[in-house]
């Protein structure tokens, strides 16, 4: 699963999920790509399954990417401990993510049907809502 | 090809306030040059949304901005994160007479052999080439017919592609534009899947101070 090799701080605060995600919304790499519509968080975990969903539907065929990287670990305590003594252990790691958020791209020469499956797939591996979205223009000047 | 006209209106309305023009239907721009100062304008969001996802970076279109004509190339279009639609446009006006330096965008088309024989990977790796030309003379996008790839390794580069006379290419010839790779093997997939969760290293104080609440 997908986590930081070197972190500076070992537990982190949990933050907010305030706004949209003005960077990284666009489809850029491949040909079609997973975008996320609700704030939340994605764990590791979630991210493997769907990277195994794609990759079985691929088929050795095509390319993707993933967009999104698993940096905030976060921490539960263990049942029954009374409250305070610190912080709990960390858990899991998991990719905040903002609505708009391109979270995996799949392309490469991938037929149309199988990219739309492999992400179709993926779909259901998620906690939050998700639409595939397709390159908006060839270029148009951004980026 | 005939040149796109957009209907434009020019706006006093700046900031935060051109959120009430997008309600009304109306999509806000700015158009800028050389030789123009800045004029704000807003265009019918409805014609503007069908017109604008169509054209390319180094398509010519023009302005009517209150019965003024420019002739603009679309600079830039801003468009909201999750529902994608246009809110905000640039356009770069351009002199007819002056040479330009455009990005154009590569429009890959057919189907690499490579890809259907040897399950080989498209993998592109520039999608827009800067050129040197006339505003007259500008192509809309370079077709890049994929049909030649014919085995793993072979590739498209800069000095393949053909291009209209009197358009200058400025990039380096050498460099790849398209390459098929070799498909993921059934060894380098099982690697990549047993990646063992290790702990992730702490560089700093963070662990000493943990220590000390112990």
């Amino acid at each position: 699963m997908l986590m930081p090799k070197r972190v500076k701080w070992r537990k982190q605060m949990r933050g907010r999920m305030k706004g949209l995600s003005y960077r990284g919304s666009e489809v850029i790499f491949g040909d079609l790509g997973l975008k996320a519509l609700e704030p939340g968080w994605v764990t590791a975990r979630q991210i493997e399954a769907a990277r195994r969903a794609i990759v079985r539907t691929m088929r050795r065929r095509g390319k993707f990417w993933i967009r999104i990287f698993p940096d905030k670990p976060v921490t539960r305590k263990p049942a029954e401990t009374r409250m305070g003594k610190g912080k709990g252990n960390v858990e899991y790691w998991v990719a905040v993510v903002r609505p708009g958020r391109i979270m995996f791209e799949v392309g490469g020469g991938l037929p149309l049907e199988v990219a739309q499956e492999a992400l179709r797939l993926a779909q259901y591996k998620f906690s939050i809502k998700t639409k595939i979205v397709g390159r908006l223009d060839q270029s148009g000047g951004e980026g | 090809m005939e040149k796109v006209v957009l209907q434009a209106n020019r706006r006093e309305v700046v900031g935060k306030q051109v959120r009430a023009l997008r309600r009304q239907g109306l999509l806000p721009a700015v158009i800028y040059g050389h030789h123009i100062q800045p004029i704000n304008i807003v265009l019918d969001a409805h014609e503007a949304g069908l017109v604008l996802p169509r054209l390319s970076s180094s398509q010519l279109v023009v302005v009517e901005v209150n019965g003024e004509r420019h002739n603009a190339l679309v600079r830039e279009k801003q468009r909201h994160p999750v529902t994608d639609a246009l809110i905000h446009v640039d356009f770069h006006v351009v002199s007819m007479t002056e040479k330009l330096r455009v990005m154009v965008s590569i429009e890959f088309v057919g189907e690499a052999p490579a890809v259907k024989n040897f399950n080989g990977i498209v993998v592109p790796s520039k999608e827009e080439l800067e050129i040197e030309c006339l505003p007259d003379d500008l192509p809309n996008r370079i077709v890049v017919d994929l049909g030649e790839l014919a085995e793993i390794g072979d590739a498209i580069h800069v000095r393949d592609i053909s291009l209209p006379p009197r358009v200058t290419v400025l990039e380096d010839p050498d460099e790849v534009i398209v390459v098929i790779t070799a498909p993921i093997t059934e060894a380098e997939l099982e690697a990549a899947e047993t990646v063992a969760g290790v702990e992730p290293e702490v560089i700093e104080k963070g662990k000493k101070e943990e220590e000390d609440f112990d």
